[in-house]
């Protein structure tokens, strides 16, 4: 029977990230997994609740779609989960304890790099539904298709097709070219562009041939060429040896990614080139070109290979991959709400039950918290579980890893776009002054060419005033009454009022259109104009205040 | 040859009343009907005879010639170029009056507009 205290636990950790709390992420750890996969849409779920017969069912699928395709086996498997628990129930518990260690641990290698059971997916084999998922999750990481999206295998495997086949040796007109220059990453990140930016950008790596040359190590070939059983012993490590530098570890970072991606490769993405990222090499190359490398790969092939992915242009979903940065990190943080609403449980609690009811409250809530931690933190101690504790470790590496970025992301999107809104202030101001310019230069015209002539009338009278050419003027008035004459001497005043600035103005603007004769002084007269333009705006400024 | 020297009497002349012109200030302040004398229908801005034509009307009236439009001078001022300064005020143009506010707020505009066209010359032929 639930008590009242355990009602008030329940609700209090009826919450994804609660049970995260209670059970040392455990929890987390089988959902997490199941989520990227596809056999939870958490991020759909309001309030991010998972419902336990939803829970149910995605081990339950997992299970059977990994025995099908030959991931698990039955005897990896733990126990049939309970059919239906109560949330703060102790049989949650048992439910979430129910997935073995290795089933978990094998759940997680379907979304990781690293671990005990690196995953393979070969196209030449066909896909398993279990693979179709694990591909649409890498290609969501990618950016080529959404992780949250229809599970479509025909779109999965087009989206991983695509980059595949969509190597440009130009990126297609009308599109922005990633890393090409400062500007456009500038128009990246800027958050209020996002919405503008074409579907698809293109990242070259863009290597000079004298660094693909360091790359592939021409004069390491040419030394060991004498020694081809030398070679064909030790040519991965060799090949490898030639992979100096920054820049060749981040190509390198670049091309594990993009064969982790297609399935080929499952090892780390370190940089450092090993045999499994030339093996993945030599499977990219035979499945993209249809030419089957010999067994005894030479370094020139791989030199040849290097060449064409670091030449060509890639597709990317920058949409895709933006909205994974940023949304799910909104996501996220919407998440976290356990301590206001813990803060809020015990106001309640105090108002309605009186302190004394509070205080025996957290003192349950306090014995309840250590017990849970205990049973999680005793199961994670075991030292059968060594590797799990450091695949735990790293993944929580990875994660911390990950949020850092998406803040560094963040905080450049900030400043960019903190950046932009200055410039766009600063373009203000400057058409603000030019416009002022042009104004005060017609009229510094209208007085010397213009008719010169002030009229101000209503129904019953007209006034009159011309300038001659020598500024003599003449006033006319007509009809009855003077109530327009007040107007005619205001009007004669905002006729004076700038006048001087505006034929000073006026005056080096003409005389510049007839220095432009002499073209060799043009620098001079454009240095001297904008230092004019600046004293007479200064002057102005003075003027008015 | 005689061609020739009236071409450059009438230039010497020209020069003289330019030079006159611009050491002196004439303002003018008259009433009386624009009808004739404002060319309304030619363009949106109305403009106003020239100030020479509008004196050869004047003159013309004080000889008792033929008059286009009914003008009365209210006020007149003329300053020569060593500021001695002729006004004339018509009858019953007090200096509260609105038209010789006006006038007076013409002669100043004109002071001013003239020093600026003066500026604007030099600042046009100077470096």
């Amino acid at each position: 029977m639930i008590s009242e205290e355990n009602t008030i636990l329940c609700r209090l950790f009826d919450k994804t990230e609660d049970y995260t709390q209670y059970n040392h992420g455990r929890f987390t750890d089988i959902v997490q997994p199941l989520d990227d996969l596809g056999y939870l849409n958490i991020s759909e779920s309001e309030n991010s609740i998972v419902d336990y017969s939803d829970f149910r069912n995605a081990i339950s699928q997992y299970r059977n779609e990994a025995i099908e395709s030959g991931f698990l086996v039955r005897t990896e498997i733990g126990q049939e989960l309970p059919f239906e628990v109560e949330a703060c129930d102790k049989n949650f518990k048992q439910a979430v304890e129910a997935v073995s260690a290795e089933e978990l641990s094998k759940l997680h290698q379907l979304v990781e790099l690293e671990g005990e059971n690196p995953v393979s997916v070969n196209p030449d084999d066909g896909f398993s539904i279990l693979e179709l998922r694990i591909l649409r999750y890498r290609a969501s990481v990618y950016g080529l298709y959404s992780r949250n999206g229809q599970f479509d295998s025909g779109a999965i495997i087009r989206a991983m097709e695509r980059p595949l086949h969509n190597f440009f040796d130009n990126p297609p007109e009308g599109t922005l070219e990633l890393f090409d220059n400062t500007n456009n990453l500038i128009k990246l990140l800027s958050t209020d562009k996002r919405a503008n930016l074409p579907e698809k950008l293109y990242l070259q790596i863009n290597l000079k041939n004298s660094e693909i040359r360091n790359l592939v190590g021409e004069k390491t070939y040419q030394q060991t060429q004498g020694v081809a059983q030398y070679l064909v012993k030790k040519k991965q490590e060799k090949a490898l040896a030639a992979f100096k530098g920054r820049k060749s570890r981040f190509l390198l970072r670049l091309i594990q990614i993009r064969m982790w991606q297609y399935g080929f490769y499952s090892g780390r993405i370190d940089g450092d080139i090993g045999i499994m990222t030339l093996k993945s090499l030599e499977k990219f190359y035979n499945f993209n070109t249809e030419i089957e490398l010999s067994n005894e790969i030479l370094l020139p092939e791989y030199g040849e290979l290097i060449r064409f992915i670091g030449s060509k242009w890639w597709e990317i979903d920058v949409h895709g991959i933006l909205n994974f940065i940023f949304d799910s990190d909104e996501n996220q943080i919407s998440h976290y709400s356990l301590s206001d609403e813990y803060n809020n449980l015990q106001k309640e609690i105090e108002k309605n039950k009186g302190p004394e009811y509070l205080k025996t409250f957290q003192e349950k809530l306090k014995i309840e918290w250590e017990e849970g931690n205990s049973d999680a933190s005793g199961a994670l101690r075991g030292k059968t579980n060594f590797l799990r504790r450091v695949y735990f470790g790293v993944k929580s590496l990875f994660r911390r890893i990950w949020r850092g970025i998406k803040k560094i992301f963040k905080e450049i999107g900030r400043m960019v776009e903190d950046f932009v809104d200055a410039m766009k202030s600063f373009t203000k101001a400057m058409f603000r002054e030019i416009r002022e310019g042009l104004k005060l230069l017609g009229k510094g015209l209208t007085f010397l060419f213009g008719k010169r002539t002030i009229v101000t009338e209503d129904s019953n009278s007209r006034l009159a005033t011309r300038f001659d050419f020598d500024c003599d003027p003449v006033n006319i008035f007509e009809g009855e009454g003077n109530t327009i004459i007040q107007q005619h001497i205001k009007q004669l005043d905002d006729y004076t009022k700038g006048l001087h600035v505006s034929l000073t103005l006026t005056a080096f603007v003409l005389k510049t259109i007839l220095s432009l004769s002499q073209p060799i002084l043009l620098p001079i007269i454009i240095g001297d104009y904008m230092r004019k333009v600046k004293g007479i705006l200064f002057q102005r400024s003075l003027m008015s205040n | 040859m005689g061609k020739i020297d009236d071409f450059f009497n009438k230039m010497a002349d020209s020069l003289k009343s330019t030079g006159q012109d611009l050491t002196t200030i004439d303002v003018i302040t008259a009433t009386g009907s624009l009808s004739q004398l404002i060319d309304s229908e030619s363009s949106k801005t109305p403009s106003v005879k020239k100030i020479t034509d509008i004196l050869k009307d004047l003159s013309a009236e004080t000889d008792g010639g033929p008059l286009k439009g009914e003008l009365k001078i209210v006020c007149l001022t003329h300053i020569d170029f060593d500021q001695d300064t002729v006004q004339y005020v018509g009858e019953g143009v007090t200096s509260s009056s609105d038209l010789y506010l006006l006038h007076q707020k013409s002669v100043e505009t004109a002071i001013k507009t003239r020093n600026e066209m003066i500026n604007f010359i030099a600042a046009f032929l100077t470096k």
